[in-house]
């Protein structure tokens, strides 16, 4: 199972070096799209199925607390799984992120481990990728 | 002064921290720069605390750090990447401190700005009141921070 990841942030290079953690961690990532704020990411997720966001707070236009509020508005996007990954990681902010739905949350600077380390928690896929869930025995299912 | 103390050695540890682990870079604590510095990226900070920090490098040092940061060749460095992890730079040392003076608390930190300048090592700008100067040296060069923090510092 391979998952589409958005990244949101306002620097180029901040989602260059996420998405190259990203590929080297070993997650299944099938396809990554990026956008530069809020605005930028629902725009991007009418075009595109989004299986996981990773996003960033402070950015211009609609800010990553912003983005959280608009995706739990839309029935369609508010059970897709947003990380933030942020500068800011005040206990309150961070708070104030879960509260808002986020699944989990990385301060900067963070080490490749701490990405790989969320997105398979919030994923619910094991080292290997896999669904832990899916690791059963055909024969036991319905049918 | 305990306070002062405090604040530069937790701004010491936000620096080492994104220098070494974003950007591979190791610095070490100087008196004076021996370079010029080219390349300027400031920030304003509000919350438990309120000030304004600015990072200068040289050209060469801000190319080794965007290199590294992006395992870039040299012919990929271009001006807009370099002021792009420039300014990433200066937000997490920014958040990484504010993070160390409060961690409860938020901070609203400013997009950072991006400017070119020219300085010559021998030139020492006047300090603004309640701000203090950190200078490290770094195998592309000196690498200096001021921060100002009116009624903190």
């Amino acid at each position: 199972m391979s998952f589409n990841v958005l990244i949101v942030d306002d620097s180029g290079a901040m989602r260059a070096v996420i998405r190259k953690i990203i590929t080297i961690s070993g997650f299944r990532m099938n396809q990554c799209f990026e956008a530069a704020n809020g605005c930028e990411a629902l725009a991007q997720m009418k075009q595109n199925w989004v299986d996981v966001i990773i996003s960033d707070i402070n950015m211009p236009e609609m800010n990553g607390l912003e983005l959280l509020k608009a995706l739990r508005r839309d029935p369609l996007y508010q059970n897709i799984p947003v990380i933030i990954v942020s500068t800011e990681g005040s206990s309150e902010r961070m708070e104030e992120a879960r509260q808002g739905g986020a699944r989990g949350f990385i301060k900067k600077p963070f080490l490749p481990e701490d990405i790989r380390g969320v997105l398979h928690d919030v994923m619910g896929v094991g080292a290997d990728g896999e669904y832990q869930k899916d690791q059963g025995n055909a024969d036991e299912g319905d049918f | 002064m305990a306070n002062i103390k405090k604040i530069r050695e937790m701004l010491t540890k936000a620096i080492f921290e994104v220098l070494e682990r974003a950007f591979f870079v190791f610095a070490e604590p100087v008196g004076v720069a021996d370079t010029g510095y080219q390349i300027r990226a400031s920030i304003r900070f509000s919350g438990p605390m309120e000030g304004a920090m600015h990072i200068s490098m040289s050209d060469n040092l801000a190319k080794i750090m965007t290199k590294n940061m992006l395992n870039l060749e040299d012919v990929q460095v271009m001006d807009p990447v370099i002021a792009d992890c420039v300014k990433e730079c200066l937000n997490m040392i920014c958040g990484s401190f504010v993070r160390k003076v409060d961690p409860d608390h938020v901070f609203q930190l400013t997009i950072p700005d991006f400017e070119r300048i020219s300085h010559r090592s021998d030139d020492r700008e006047a300090q603004p009141d309640s701000s203090f100067r950190l200078v490290f040296d770094t195998e592309g060069g000196a690498f200096e921070v001021v921060i100002t923090a009116p009624g903190c510092l």
